[in-house]
């Protein structure tokens, strides 16, 4: 990882993108403090997390990767094992299940359970605690596209009910597009884009592809005049313009373009 | 206070657990054969009641298997299946997002397999009262009131205390390797080594011989080397220097997840 610092706005879904490898579970775990940075320092809410570790946590739900769920025990009591370390009222075991969708599975041992419902608890797990930052990496790994449907309208009520921010991992770029409000880009543990999905893609719709004779030429911020007049130059000079088209706002296309082809693993 | 959170968070994760049901299982097995072996010659009930050393006799051979094979066996299998509750179920890298510290992570997880191996002789002191109560009871005898509790509780206090060093070894390798047959398998060896090593000067220094050791004490057969110094103490040694390593190693690793 290099110099990669998450500006993530209070109460947005950032999506977290990358091809395999990119580094975003271990930024992920990182700014946990689940491995030591070599180099540098994470903080988090404007705190260290080595010296405010425990402040910072309180306020940080995570799921990364699969979900830690005890198997032997059923969904209440692995919210119940939360429960006595937040101190919550026992209400909040029902109020979490209701929200995730699992109330009827409230006596049912997790290790009985389908992968999206344990997706799901999971996730109830990371929100038991109501964190103001929700971290998950790759939520929706293996679910079906029902599981999938359910674990992104959870998320999108979780921020629109209780303002909680959620930081998203995911190199499915349909579901990022979908999900979220702003988006860093991370490969080769270099962050090259960070900012607002729409400025990402009125940035796509603002570039140019002229197809030519002599190869593709991409123009940025060109209006429609000067598309015109750069089409007359090129035809001048003998140029054959095959195609003017606009890149579009296509997030597959942008994000191909800016990491290089390094797309192993992004669908 | 966030200790005590931790530790209730803890015993909640034994709830049906292999650990807590290897306890109930490891501690009433040798009072069990007693009681069918007692039921089975429940003739004898009554000239067995009689004996003025009735209750010490049953002590004494009752704790032979426990303190030579089942007590350390018991420690070191608990010990492994409670660390493993969080490697099973890919759950430290959960524990280690919550807002606790590592020390109360450390020392709650082994608060509880202190709680579960005192629960371990807890049911074997009962287990052995059955042993030696319920025979008589069905076939119609008094049951013999001169126990000597207190010297009961006393010895299964010092067995007690000659295992945390067992645990506290084998809490140091469960958090350290992530498989479940590293630990026991070390264990085991280590087992196999004390009880090979009892009859030398050296068995005293091994950290897995004072269970055999104490149940040894009084042998006159030459079957162990009684040391000149407390067992119980050492034992206490070696526990405090296998959880400070432990816990370097806890609180240091670089990779928590």
């Amino acid at each position: 990882m290099n110099g990669v610092s998450l500006k993530v706005p209070e109460g947005s879904i950032y999506g977290f993108l990358g091809p395999n490898g990119a580094g975003k579970t271990t930024t992920l775990r990182l700014i946990l403090g689940l491995i030591r940075e070599q180099q540098g320092a994470v903080a988090i809410f404007g705190k260290a997390l080595d010296t405010d570790r425990r402040a910072i946590l309180k306020d940080v739900g995570a799921l990364i990767e699969s979900p830690s769920l005890y198997e032997h025990l059923t969904a209440a009591e692995n919210l119940e094992v939360l429960r006595k370390i937040y101190r919550r009222p026992e209400a909040r075991v029902r109020e979490v299940l209701d929200l995730v969708g699992l109330t009827d599975a409230t006596d049912k041992r997790a290790g009985r359970f389908s992968l999206g419902m344990k997706q799901r608890l999971g996730i109830a797990m990371a929100l038991f605690h109501e964190p103001k930052l929700l971290i998950l990496d790759e939520p929706t790994n293996g679910l079906d596209p029902n599981g999938i449907v359910e674990i992104r309208a959870l998320l999108k009520e979780c921020n629109r009910r209780y303002g909680t921010t959620i930081l998203v991992s995911s190199h499915l770029l349909a579901e990022i597009d979908k999900l979220v409000s702003h988006l860093g880009i991370i490969a080769d543990g270099h962050l090259i884009f960070q900012g607002e999905l729409d400025a990402l893609k009125e940035k796509g719709r603002a570039t140019v592809v002229f197809t030519t004779s002599q190869g593709l030429l991409i123009r940025e911020g060109l209006s429609n005049d000067e598309i015109a007049a750069l089409n007359r130059s090129l035809i001048a000079e003998g140029v054959d313009v095959h195609a003017i088209e606009p890149k579009g706002d296509d997030l597959e296309a942008i994000f191909m373009d800016m990491i290089g082809g390094r797309g192993d693993g992004v669908h | 206070m966030a200790f005590t959170d931790s530790l209730g968070s803890e015993w909640l994760k034994t709830r049906r657990s292999l650990a807590s049901q290897l306890v109930i299982v490891g501690a009433l097995f040798t009072p069990a054969i007693v009681i069918g072996t007692r039921l089975l010659h429940l003739s004898k009930a009554a000239a067995l009641s009689a004996k003025p050393d009735f209750w010490p006799s049953l002590w004494h051979s009752c704790w032979e298997s426990m303190a030579i094979f089942f007590l350390p066996m018991g420690a070191i299998l608990a010990t492994a299946l409670v660390t493993q509750i969080e490697v099973r179920n890919n759950a430290w890298k959960h524990v280690h997002t919550l807002p606790l510290t590592p020390a109360t992570i450390f020392f709650s997880k082994l608060l509880v397999i202190f709680v579960l191996m005192a629960e371990f002789v807890t049911l074997f002191v009962l287990g052995v009262y059955l042993a030696g109560a319920l025979p008589a009871i069905l076939s119609g005898v008094a049951v013999p009131l001169n126990a000597p509790i207190g010297s009961f509780v006393r010895d299964a206090a010092f067995y007690f205390l000659d295992t945390l060093p067992i645990v506290a070894i084998q809490y140091a390798l469960g958090l350290r390797f992530k498989s479940f047959l590293v630990p026991v398998g070390i264990g085991f060896l280590a087992w196999v080594a004390a009880l090979a090593a009892l009859s030398s000067k050296f068995g005293a220094w091994l950290p897995y011989a004072y269970t055999m050791l104490d149940y040894l004490r009084g042998d006159t057969h030459g079957k162990a080397a009684v040391p000149a110094f407390d067992i119980h103490l050492a034992a206490l040694a070696w526990c405090g220097a296998a959880l400070a390593i432990g816990y370097i190693l806890f609180a240091t690793r670089r990779d928590k997840a």
